[in-house]
């Protein structure tokens, strides 16, 4: 389950699991918002390549609109997922 | 007793069968729970087996050519968990077939689809494939590290 609780300035903070279940209503949230937008995973306990792509998605569509995406507070295996991907450099992830 | 060679290896397996649709990713969630509670294995494990389970069987239900439902048998081994997703299909479909991806290529000029299965690549020990009789199993095999074991 995951839960996606939308915050003033440009911040919104996911908790829970981003996995194939959840990709499609993640990324129907995510696509109402403007940009900048910075994602708070602090409480994401798991990520899958579903979750990955809706975070890619998004980060293209902020990206071709001149704007940005920053993702902050990961925990080390959600961070795994995203080396093993290659795209932690991406995503500006550490 | 000693301990010796002639001593059996004990594996213990738990299986539980699911539809093959992405909303049964939620109980295999909690059948990971059930089998590491069971082998009083630690949580920790559970985000490597989440995402190896996942991505087999999305693979499953996203590309596979046949209905039915999928079981997922999880076997402790020593030092190992074995995960086998077992599936009708009509002819072989082999993840481990799938080619490599190339991670260090910029985002725009990568191909879509084959990082599930390079995440599985990463993450497992073994991935084999088998294919008889119209059924599919796939194998895959994460360690356990001294961590995660008691």
């Amino acid at each position: 389950m995951l839960e996606l609780k939308l915050e003033e300035n440009g911040l919104a903070r996911l908790r829970g699991r981003l996995d194939a279940a959840e990709a499609e209503r993640a990324l129907a949230t995510l696509e109402t918002l403007a940009g900048p937008l910075t994602l708070d995973f602090t409480e994401l306990e798991h990520i899958s390549i579903a979750g990955l792509s809706v975070i890619v998605r998004t980060y293209k569509r902020l990206s071709a609109q001149g704007s940005r995406l920053s993702v902050v507070g990961v925990m080390p295996r959600v961070r795994n997922v995203f080396v093993y991907a290659g795209l932690d450099k991406l995503l500006g992830i550490k | 007793m000693r301990r010796g060679l002639h001593m059996p290896i004990v594996t213990r397996l738990m299986e539980r069968s699911v539809p093959r649709n992405t909303e049964s990713l939620a109980v295999l969630v909690d059948f990971v729970r059930d089998f590491l509670e069971a082998e009083h294995l630690s949580k920790d494990l559970a985000f490597d087996l989440d995402l190896v389970i996942e991505e087999l069987f999305t693979n499953l239900v996203r590309h596979g050519r046949a209905e039915g439902d999928i079981l997922v048998r999880l076997e402790r081994t020593p030092g190992e968990v074995h995960v086998r997703l077992r599936a009708a299909e009509p002819s072989p479909f082999d993840p481990t077939s799938v080619p490599p991806v190339n991670v260090d290529l910029p985002i725009e000029d990568r191909r879509p689809g084959g990082l599930g299965i390079h995440l599985v690549r990463k993450m497992c020990r073994q991935f084999r494939y088998e294919w008889h009789d119209g059924v599919g199993t796939t194998l895959a095999v994460v360690g356990v590290s001294d961590s995660c074991s008691s």
